[in-house]
């Protein structure tokens, strides 16, 4: 496993012909249906978290020939939550800039289908810090431990401990507070 | 390791929500070729050096000469009911120079239709609205809007496409005065089914298409089933979206009866909340106590 915070095993050659691998094709067909959920739970809209995806295996495949594919998917998964903060941030900044209110991008039906105490609890994790979401989705969704996140988000494990436990508390004080 | 009841929560519904999604729900698999790749660094610099040539040609091509003629503008000749560029979108008041509506009210949209891919361009109330379309056309993403009256498009407006090539997109808008769903009727060229970027000639608005009232259909799961949901505004300004009985197959609120599953959406602060209804039926496209 790489060392946590450190930059990862480049996964491609460089200057190669920038063609779609077999190696690429397969991760694409093993692996896009989690990242698109990893991102719809960062980013909370379907079409976005596609294109999400679909731009990170694109950043991928300009950049060469897989050299590590087995270092690919955690290369995507930093990919998708790197561009999913971008999408984010815009949000943010048209928000500043725009009217104050303005649309939560999501898909009512699927809000509305899902039963009422996940709609709160999801609810609640919108309303968290950007780093605090991506840590909690990455440790209860993804699974992953705490010296993979690091890796994932280029941070400390002490950093992904301490964000992850304000993350909870803050999460339970919402909940607590809706009651 | 002991979870505690928030991260018990917390997993169950990251859950439930992720699993909304499942593979037959993708669009389908798109060209990951299509970008080009990253150049190498000597390519880099010889581009960069170009783009600096081209500037400083382009800055000595623009200075103003005295007693010069202008030459027409390079390139194609916008159409007439084309919009010129996307700096320059048409505005409400241009919807009306197209002709009125390209798709008459009475005309029957249907969605899906099968065979259709692409990115198409529309300008809606001015601003401009890019959405992809994949596959079945019954989903498309957009760049996010503002318009002058408060109001933002959603993320993801929907692309109805109508048996004679026209296109209707369906934006969500979300305003002080409630929850809107606004169908906005285009026509693209070439839009013969074999897929390809498509190129938008026209908007116009419409309040009712085929008689309905302007609604969305679509799909949401809920624990793994897959469920179609109608969802549509009221006269009381409320978004309503409803789950379609299992039993019917209707994907107009018009068509729908009996007794439904129901939520009502307000606009509280930044979100959409919703509130679930008991005890509804659906009777002639509207919502009523059973």
């Amino acid at each position: 496993m790489p060392r946590p915070g450190a930059p990862r095993r480049d996964p491609v050659d460089e200057g190669a012909d920038g063609g779609v691998d077999e190696d690429v094709a397969r991760l694409y067909a093993g692996h896009r249906l989690s990242l698109v959920r990893l991102a719809l739970l960062l980013v909370d809209d379907l079409g976005v978290a596609e294109e999400v995806v679909h731009d990170a295996f694109a950043g991928l495949v300009a950049r060469g020939r897989l050299r590590h594919p087995a270092a690919a998917v955690g290369y995507l998964r930093t990919a998708v939550v790197n561009r999913s903060r971008s999408v984010l941030r815009r949000r943010r900044t048209v928000r500043a800039h725009g009217p104050q209110r303005s649309l939560a991008p999501t898909d009512p039906a699927d809000h509305a289908v899902l039963a009422e105490e996940h709609r709160e609890v999801l609810a609640a994790l919108d309303t968290l810090a950007p780093r605090q979401r991506e840590v909690l989705v990455l440790r209860y969704w993804e699974g992953l431990s705490e010296a993979e996140i690091a890796t994932t988000l280029g941070i400390s494990p002490g950093t992904v401990k301490s964000t992850a436990s304000r993350a909870l508390r803050a999460l339970e004080a919402i909940l607590e507070e809706q009651r | 390791m002991t979870r505690t009841p928030i991260e018990d929560r917390l997993t169950a519904a990251l859950a439930a929500r992720a699993e909304q999604v499942r593979s037959e729900d993708l669009g389908p698999p798109q060209d990951l070729s299509q970008r080009r790749p990253t150049p190498a660094p000597v390519v880099r610099a010889l581009l960069a050096a170009a783009v600096v040539v081209g500037i400083v040609a382009a800055g000595v091509a623009l200075w103003p000469r005295d007693g010069g003629v202008d030459a027409p503008p390079a390139g194609p000749t916008p159409s007439p009911t084309a919009p010129a560029s996307p700096t320059d979108p048409p505005t409400d008041g241009v919807a009306a120079a197209f002709g009125g509506p390209l798709v008459a009210p009475g005309d029957r949209l249907v969605a899906p239709v099968p065979a259709w891919d692409g990115e198409i361009t529309a300008w809606v109330r001015g601003r401009e609205l890019r959405m992809r379309g994949g596959g079945w056309g019954v989903r498309a993403s957009g760049t996010q809007w503002l318009d002058a009256g408060g109001r933002a498009a959603s993320l993801s407006p929907q692309v109805l496409l109508g048996e004679d090539g026209s296109v209707g997109v369906v934006v969500h808008l979300v305003g002080t005065a409630g929850y809107e769903l606004v169908p906005y009727v285009t026509r693209i060229e070439g839009a013969d089914g074999s897929g390809g970027a498509a190129h938008l000639t026209g908007a116009a608005t419409v309040d009712r298409v085929g008689g309905s009232p302007p609604f969305r259909s679509g799909f949401a799961r809920r624990d793994g089933a897959r469920h179609r949901v109608i969802s549509w505004v009221e006269g009381d300004g409320h978004g309503y979206t409803v789950v379609v009985p299992r039993n019917q197959t209707h994907r107009d609120p018009t068509e729908l009866a009996g007794p439904v599953e129901a939520w009502r959406w307000t606009l509280a602060g930044e979100r959409l909340r919703p509130e679930r209804l008991g005890g509804m039926c659906v009777e002639a496209g509207s919502l009523t106590a059973c």
